[in-house]
């Protein structure tokens, strides 16, 4: 790890003030910065604490949950409105990283999270601009997109075309699927962002960026109480039953009447280089009756824009699987308890 | 396990250490002559002052601002029973209780919890006595190697606090998933951590699942 000065402001607006996110990084539940700068992949001269001067209390406020960038996913995994009333947020949570992380991990840095894949966590391994991030439509050698790369960790959605890292994240899908805001503090005062319009695909860089501004931090995030909210599941499909980033996930809500569906939310993980919000499923499910063949449209829908490289052609299937399967689970169980969702996660419901 | 008479292995070891220390100094010195004062003057910027409580004891510390909480208590507290696995957050083997919360000091800024309280694998017995999740990794086998033992435990007894062991097998091991056991030793540290929290009999796995025995014996 490179040497770096480290300070611990008193106030917000003077931890914003310094902050730049790239010589001056805020540092919260540190999951995230650690890792990296011990890579030397985040070299920061200065880091400033925040977590003190950040909230981490949870409240409602006008139909809508506000949340401290500082609380952590375990805290709000475990309030008692989110355990009982929005099933969807406790388990795109619990059903993330392992307890440790979950008690460590900020909320605020949770949504910052960084890419997995090796060419952005080894200096070592650079990708090279010219060869590796190729345009698919410019591949006019016959050459297969992604073709000799490491694509394990890589997005499927919203690459234009480019061999770009995958959001690894479980929460932000489902903050961007149910239309979360942030409240981003700053010396001049505040603003509030869509969630949906924070994240930004990657047009040069390798992964995601963002709205965040160079003296501007995360204070809170807003999530409106939805009907949607209380009919809802977060899927995730991995490698193993737990502690792995997601192959693909899906974060849906449901508000039906009888069985015509008025509202619909439909967040995926796993696939995209951000946290994928997709209108065009949701618009093949408003107004219509929610069967089987409907969820097969939505998903066909949300899928029409994949893009996989070389290697990732199995998560077009296994994400419109993984839609479909969600959406029946919402609709024929409804909200599942968590002995539901440990056995159904362990593979035998 | 006692050591009447001997060297420990530990106190062995530390003598090895300081041994491999003197000669690392020796080169230390021959290149001090070549480091510039503007390193020094970085070394100094980057000091951080905290002051944690150390399994019940306040501790005040000077150390450099990159310093891991892993690396305070192994190498400035000599506390060893915390190991390091991966030092990158993926094996719990580094498990510590910070505020009585399960936290890895692998991937923790010492830094940032100035103030706070730290609990580690030494801090949890009483004396002599051992913890009661200690005796039942004794009694239950839970482990081969051992080397992810103490961060199975700080996991486990989180675990049993926060409820989570006494309610179904799956749900203990959910929340045990974060320790990986490289020896597999997964079906014995669950028994130990849902004998410790009381919903299973207080036995040995091995003596309770053996039909081929038996059948033997019968």
């Amino acid at each position: 790890m490179i040497s770096f000065s480290y300070e611990e402001p008193k106030s917000l607006a003077t931890a914003c003030s310094k902050i730049d996110h790239f010589d001056t990084m805020a540092i919260a539940g540190g999951t995230t910065m650690v890792d990296l700068m011990k890579l030397n992949v985040l070299t920061p001269n200065s880091v400033v604490h925040v977590r003190k001067v950040l909230s981490s209390t949870i409240e409602m406020r006008d139909d809508q949950l506000v949340i401290g960038a500082a609380c952590t996913m375990a805290s709000l995994a475990d309030h008692p409105l989110v355990n009982r009333m929005i099933p969807v947020v406790r388990q795109s949570l619990i059903l993330a990283a392992s307890p440790q992380i979950r008690n460590m991990a900020t909320l605020g840095g949770n949504l910052l999270q960084r890419t997995r894949s090796t060419y952005f966590r080894h200096t070592d391994m650079p990708v090279e601009h010219e060869s590796k991030i190729r345009a698919k439509s410019a591949s006019s050698d016959g050459e297969v997109f992604g073709n000799a790369v490491d694509t394990s960790l890589l997005a499927v959605l919203g690459n234009n075309g480019k061999l770009v890292g995958m959001y690894p994240g479980d929460f932000a899908v489902t903050f961007v699927a149910f239309g979360g805001e942030l409240v981003l503090a700053s010396p001049d005062g505040e603003r509030t962002v869509a969630a949906r319009d924070f994240y930004q695909v990657p047009k040069d860089s390798f992964q995601y960026t963002t709205a965040l501004k160079p003296n501007e931090l995360i204070k809170e995030l807003h999530l409106p109480l939805t009907e949607t909210l209380k009919n809802s599941l977060y899927l995730k499909i991995r490698d193993r039953s737990s502690y792995a980033f997601a192959l693909a996930s899906c974060s849906v809500g449901l508000h039906m009447n009888g069985n015509r569906i008025l509202a619909a939310n439909i967040g995926l993980g796993g696939l995209a280089s951000i946290p994928w919000h997709s209108l065009e499923a949701e618009q093949a499910l408003v107004g219509e009756i929610a069967s089987d063949e409907t969820f097969a449209r939505a998903a066909e829908a949300a899928l029409a824009g994949a893009n996989p490289p070389s290697g990732l052609e199995f998560k077009v299937p296994l994400a419109k699987n993984t839609i479909v399967r969600a959406l029946q689970i919402v609709r024929d169980q409804g909200r599942l308890s968590d002995e539901q969702l440990w056995a159904m996660q362990h593979g035998r419901g | 396990m006692t050591h009447s008479d001997g060297v420990r292995r530990r106190d062995f070891l530390k003598g090895v250490g300081a041994a491999a220390a003197a000669s690392g100094m020796v080169v230390a010195q021959e290149k001090a002559p070549t480091v510039p004062s503007a390193k020094a003057k970085s070394a100094s910027r980057s000091k951080v002052k905290l002051s944690l409580t150390l399994n019940g004891k306040k501790k005040v510390f000077d150390i450099d601002s990159r310093t891991t909480l892993i690396d305070l208590l192994r190498e400035n507290e000599q506390l060893t029973g915390t190991k390091k696995g991966c030092d990158q957050g993926a094996c719990g083997a580094c498990t510590v209780h910070v505020n009585g919360k399960s936290t890895l000091s692998c991937l923790t800024l010492a830094a940032t919890i100035d103030g706070e309280q730290v609990l580690t694998i030494e801090g949890i017995s009483d004396g002599e006595t051992l913890h009661p999740l200690q005796d039942a990794f004794l009694r239950c086998d839970a482990y081969q190697c051992g080397y992810c033992t103490p961060g199975q435990i700080m996991s486990g007894i989180a675990c049993i606090e926060a409820g989570h062991a006494s309610k179904s097998s799956e749900e203990a091991r959910e929340w045990m998933s974060g320790n990986l056991c490289r020896c597999s030793a997964y079906p014995n540290i669950l028994a130990a951590v849902r004998q410790t929290a009381g919903v299973e009999p207080k036995s040995d796995p091995a003596a309770r699942s053996s039909p081929v025995n038996k059948e033997t014996l019968a």
